[in-house]
């Protein structure tokens, strides 16, 4: 197995290191590879003052372990992960998925030194966000609770493993529609981190989502059955019986978990995923609205108009007229 | 009336000084990037942040006590005011004129104009006022274009001799659905200046995009026909009573052939005059409906030059998702 040590910081002197390790050549702010191991590029901005953020989206064509070995400790790294396979996230010799149906979301010290093993075939998409110490008090210091959520007691570092909300997926998504080449790709990046953190910073505040240090079956299921929502976004709301029913769970069961994890319960996770579907097609210019309502099978125009203007504060006509 | 009204002049600046004229005059207390207003003029506050070293962005989120003019001076420095008004009431002017004929007028919701260009802004009182403004400089947008681009579309706008408002219309609509939810998180909110550099940032692409795909076609036509059709169209704007007037008319009012005016409007305004005028129509017919003024959705029907209330009924349905008749029961 191919191993690359990764070694970085919040200012930018590890992005020569880090395309030297991974074999990739470095053109403006891209680090662009196309090997034996990966293909992909790594992307990274300075975002402000003790803030630098980078988007890795790589496909590896082999298993490879990276090894985040970090010799200064006055960071904190933010990742967001997207990925078809789960990665397996080495801490202290104890192993924790991370993917799809695992977390999504980790807040590591730089002081931890991190193995993660990536399998061959598995698309990375990460936004890291890299916060100096000194920048993240700053911020912190107006969200009191916040340094008992995040800090490791035992170990006096910080570390925390989560999934990422609904919105934050959104945020990635509409992000993942710009081409790497326009002019705008960093001012939108910018927009992207932003939107992060400041999702990132709620969620943590309202401790919205509060998973244990282990991913139990029963988690696991409801992400699995989130993702069949998901992929059954078009068709009607199958019932919170049913969705129970395929993970084995009692309803209320069910239904306390699904909140637990998502914030909202499982219908109103589904209807807003079906707006935000609805928006999407609306965007591509190829439906009128008539069209999308019949498509996402609402019984008429009228409801999806009244819901997506309460979502979005506007109308679907209006929306498709000034886009 | 209007030498009654006390008329506060201000200017604004890509760097946080401005504001110290708005407590000075208004009173309140500045805390951070944050602006409380005292209560003797407004509710309110505002929140002003540097996002880039050539882009700021303000927030106003206030509730007027008594009518002020806000007069924003020119001033010389380089950069454009960008508007984004998202207030809460649509159509605020309602002008009583002597035969007791009451007028709409449907405001505009987006502008650009140059900093050294004054403008003004009567408040109306009581209502919650929503605002973002972008302050660019001139230089920075023009990193976006080539010069071959900028020569051909631009020279004009960036002259500085020239000194115009060269835009105005209404809020594209991937931007509205960043403000809307902008608008959902408070001002003090821990989290608010990162929500808000979000939002910027988002923005900002939107306005550059915007400026790339819509703004050549624009600038390549003559300053009198843009503003013409603007002319008319404002024209139409205060006469949302009557049916639609017909192209024909607008066109000849506005001094050119049909086919002509049609394509122009298109490319200022994003849709048809008819459609346009349509939309205005019916956005009005929900302000009359919650006003609680009309006891029958006829009522508004005919006020609003619809002869079928069932047609009028049926394009609200498909327009606001409810049926007029719901809408006059709730209010």
């Amino acid at each position: 197995m191919k191993t690359v040590t990764y070694n970085y910081n919040s200012s930018l002197n590890w992005v020569d290191v880090l395309a030297e390790a991974t074999g990739g050549c470095l053109e403006g702010n891209f680090i662009k590879g196309d090997n034996e191991m990966f293909k992909g590029t790594h992307f990274f901005l300075p975002i402000e003052d003790g803030i630098t953020a980078m988007l890795i989206d790589t496909t590896y064509k082999e298993e490879v372990l990276l090894k985040y070995r970090n010799e200064n400790n006055n960071f904190i790294g933010f990742h967001f992960y997207l990925t078809n396979l789960d990665i397996d996230f080495i801490l202290d010799d104890e192993v924790t998925l991370l993917g799809k149906l695992n977390y999504n979301l980790s807040i590591v010290d730089c002081t931890i030194d991190l193995d993660y093993i990536v399998k061959k075939g598995t698309r990375l998409f990460v936004i890291c966000i890299l916060f100096d110490k000194e920048a993240l008090k700053k911020y912190f210091s107006k969200i009191t609770p916040i340094a008992d959520i995040i800090l490791d007691a035992q170990k006096n570092t910080v570390i925390r493993l989560d999934r990422m909300g609904t919105e934050s997926l959104i945020l990635i998504n509409d992000f993942r529609k710009i081409s790497s080449d326009s002019s705008l790709y960093k001012v939108y990046f910018k927009g992207l981190v932003y939107g992060l953190i400041g999702n990132c910073l709620e969620q943590l505040n309202n401790k919205k989502i509060i998973i244990d240090k282990t991913i139990t079956a029963d988690i696991k299921n409801i992400i699995a059955s989130k993702t069949m929502l998901q992929n059954s976004i078009e068709g009607p709301f199958p019932g919170v019986n049913f969705l129970a029913e395929q993970v084995a769970m009692s309803p209320s069961k069910y239904k306390i978990l699904f909140a637990k994890i998502s914030g909202v319960n499982p219908g109103t996770y589904f209807y807003n995923n079906k707006l935000n579907r609805a928006k999407e097609l609306l965007e591509t210019g190829k439906f009128t609205v008539n069209e999308v309502a019949h498509k996402l099978n609402y019984a008429n125009v009228s409801y999806l108009a009244k819901r997506f203007n309460e979502m979005y504060g506007i109308y679907p006509k209006e929306y498709q007229n000034l886009f | 009336m209007s030498e009654l009204i006390p008329e506060f002049k201000h200017i604004y600046s890509l760097t946080p000084e401005w504001r110290q004229d708005f407590i000075n005059y208004l009173g309140g207390t500045i805390v951070d990037e944050k602006m409380y207003f005292s209560e003797k003029w407004s509710r309110g506050s505002s929140f002003f942040l540097e996002i880039l070293p050539d882009v700021s962005v303000i927030i106003i989120d206030t509730i007027v006590n008594r009518p002020i003019l806000l007069t924003r001076m020119a001033s010389d420095d380089d950069f454009w005011i960008v508007y984004y008004d998202l207030s809460d009431s649509f159509s605020k002017h309602i002008v009583e004129d002597v035969n007791h004929k009451i007028g709409y007028k449907s405001k505009l919701n987006f502008g650009i104009v140059d900093n050294k260009i004054g403008s003004s802004y009567l408040a109306t009182v009581g209502e919650r006022f929503y605002s973002l403004r972008l302050l660019i400089r001139k230089s920075y947008i023009k990193t976006f274009f080539t010069d071959a681009e900028f020569e051909k579309d631009f020279k004009d706008v960036f002259d500085d001799k020239k000194k115009k408002m060269f835009f105005y219309g209404h809020i594209d609509s991937r931007s509205k659905v960043i403000l809307h939810s902008l608008k959902q998180n408070k001002i003090d909110d821990p989290n608010y200046e990162f929500i808000l550099k979000g939002a910027a940032f988002t923005l900002l692409g939107y306005l550059i995009e915007r400026l790339n795909s819509k703004m050549p076609s624009m600038v390549a036509h003559l300053e009198k026909d843009i503003e013409a059709v603007m002319l008319s169209q404002q024209h139409l704007l205060s006469n949302l009573l009557v049916p639609f007037p017909g192209i024909e008319l607008l066109a000849n009012n506005a001094n050119m052939s049909s086919t002509k005016y049609r394509t122009l409007y298109n490319t200022i305004f994003g849709v048809s005059p008819a459609l346009y005028f349509k939309n205005e129509k019916l956005l009005l017919a929900k302000e009359l409906l919650e006003s609680g003024d009309f006891k029958f959705v006829s009522d508004v029907a005919y006020e609003l030059g619809y002869n079928k209330t069932a047609y009028f009924s049926s394009i609200y349905k498909d327009y606001f998702g409810v049926l007029p008749n719901t809408v006059l029961k709730e209010f």
